[in-house]
């Protein structure tokens, strides 16, 4: 497997052997394959340096490089699990592995946790459900009365805030997603389950036996 | 495995009868050009045999199940549907649909939207289902946890898909979320910006802000 490895490994920093992967994610070896079709294509799309910046990230979700969005900004931000302002491929996919309709539920919990504690405190503050829910508010053009806002939050915080001290801690966002399961929707990612047959060029590209997969 | 796929290469076992041979071979032809198509499928001698009627054709989510495809039932108002939280309006954010990464045609922000209007949820599903009557499009209801979903169908405007989910959020206010779901973006486009839309947002999002 040695010398396979070394012309994606100086092309693609932070390539990591397919099988190692695999090994420690929901996914297949030919599965970490048909993810690294897709890596190459986002990491490629503006500088071809086999890592995805911002812009690149951006691109790839909307379309538009330049479209700036506060929970895209901060997927990105958890994805670059290293904090060094991109993502190499082992990011890429132990980020993904989260998604993975077979991923657990507690990695899933833990990942919007810490999506929706903006400024990692390790607590969601209700200020920063006020100032994710004006961000929603504005991208979707939509207009509510900031009393509306207010209650809504009231409410949101009555169910979640067991301890009433203005914002959600661990356990508490644990025991209310377990009431609202459907919270966790946007961490699961169907296309995940079919991702060789949307990337089927890996292929030839493989650089595994057949006895591994 | 992979590499017999690409290559076409598989063996039937001797208990599968002739035609069922002669339909995998047609289905797992590698050429597109001589490949079964969707028609030749419906009417493939193995799938008739049984007695099969009809194939659907429609792109399903996985998620959701359809409770009825005839003219809408309007259910009263469920007084214990929850309304949506922070969290779950937070979530229709689309910098957190990730799609977009999968597939290249698909624009979370132009493929769907947003909106609150202070109409009650019937008064919306009647709006959908007189759309749908008149554009000659199939509604059909998905079952939900809570709020109301369906799909709107259009066989005949290339498979289009149109998905859309009412939710209540406030004792005045109801949120739906419309989103393509299949077919291609101009027909999307067509059916939601120019004959939908305009019809469902008759009430403006500033009156919904004085509620």
């Amino acid at each position: 497997m040695g010398c396979f490895q070394s012309s994606a490994r100086k092309q693609y920093p932070g390539h990591e052997d397919p099988v190692l992967l695999a090994s420690q994610t929901a996914f297949s070896v030919s599965e970490v394959e048909a993810l690294f079709e897709l890596y190459k294509s986002i990491s490629g799309s503006l500088i071809d340096d086999g890592l995805i910046n911002k812009e690149e990230f951006q691109l790839a979700l909307f379309k538009n490089r330049k479209k700036e969005n506060l929970f895209a900004n901060r997927i990105f931000d958890l994805f670059d699990v290293k904090h060094r302002g991109f993502i190499d491929f082992s990011d890429f996919v132990r980020s993904l592995h989260v998604f993975h309709p077979n991923a657990s539920i507690e990695d899933k919990i833990d990942f919007s946790f810490k999506l929706y504690d903006l400024d990692n405190t390790g607590f969601i503050e209700r200020q920063e459900v006020k100032q994710m829910l004006i961000a929603l508010l504005c991208e979707s053009e939509m207009k509510l009365a900031d009393e509306t806002v207010e209650i809504i939050l009231d409410k949101t915080f009555m169910d979640a805030d067991v301890n009433r001290d203005g914002k959600i801690d661990k356990a508490e966002w644990l025991s209310f997603v377990s009431r609202n399961p459907s919270l966790l929707k946007i961490m699961t990612l169907p296309y995940l389950r079919d991702i060789t047959t949307t990337f089927p060029s890996f292929v030839f590209n493989s650089e595994v036996d057949e006895i591994a997969t | 495995m992979y590499k017999k796929i690409y290559k076409g290469e598989f063996r039937c076992p001797r208990w599968m009868s002739s035609d069922l041979k002669r339909f995998l071979t047609r289905l797992l032809d590698t050429n597109p050009k001589t490949r079964i198509t969707i028609d030749d499928i419906m009417q493939d001698p193995w799938l008739t045999k049984g007695g099969l009627q009809h194939v659907r054709a429609f792109p399903r989510d996985h998620e959701e199940e359809d409770i009825s495809s005839s003219p809408m039932e309007l259910e009263p108002p469920s007084d214990t549907t929850p309304a949506l939280n922070a969290f779950d309006l937070i979530s229709f954010s689309s910098g957190l649909d990730l799609s977009g990464l999968f597939d290249d045609s698909y624009n979370p922000v132009e493929d769907g939207e947003l909106f609150i209007s202070a109409d009650s949820p019937e008064k919306i599903m009647r709006k959908i289902q007189d759309f749908a009557n008149k554009e000659e499009m199939r509604l059909v209801r998905k079952k939900k946890e809570w709020g109301w979903g369906m799909e709107l169908q259009a066989g005949g405007k290339g498979n289009l898909v149109m998905g859309i989910q009412l939710n209540r959020l406030t004792d005045e206010l109801v949120v739906t979320e419309v989103r393509r779901r299949g077919g291609d973006s101009a027909s999307y486009d067509d059916l939601w910006n120019s004959k939908l839309r305009p019809q469902l947002l008759l009430i403006d999002n500033d009156s919904a802000a004085s509620a």
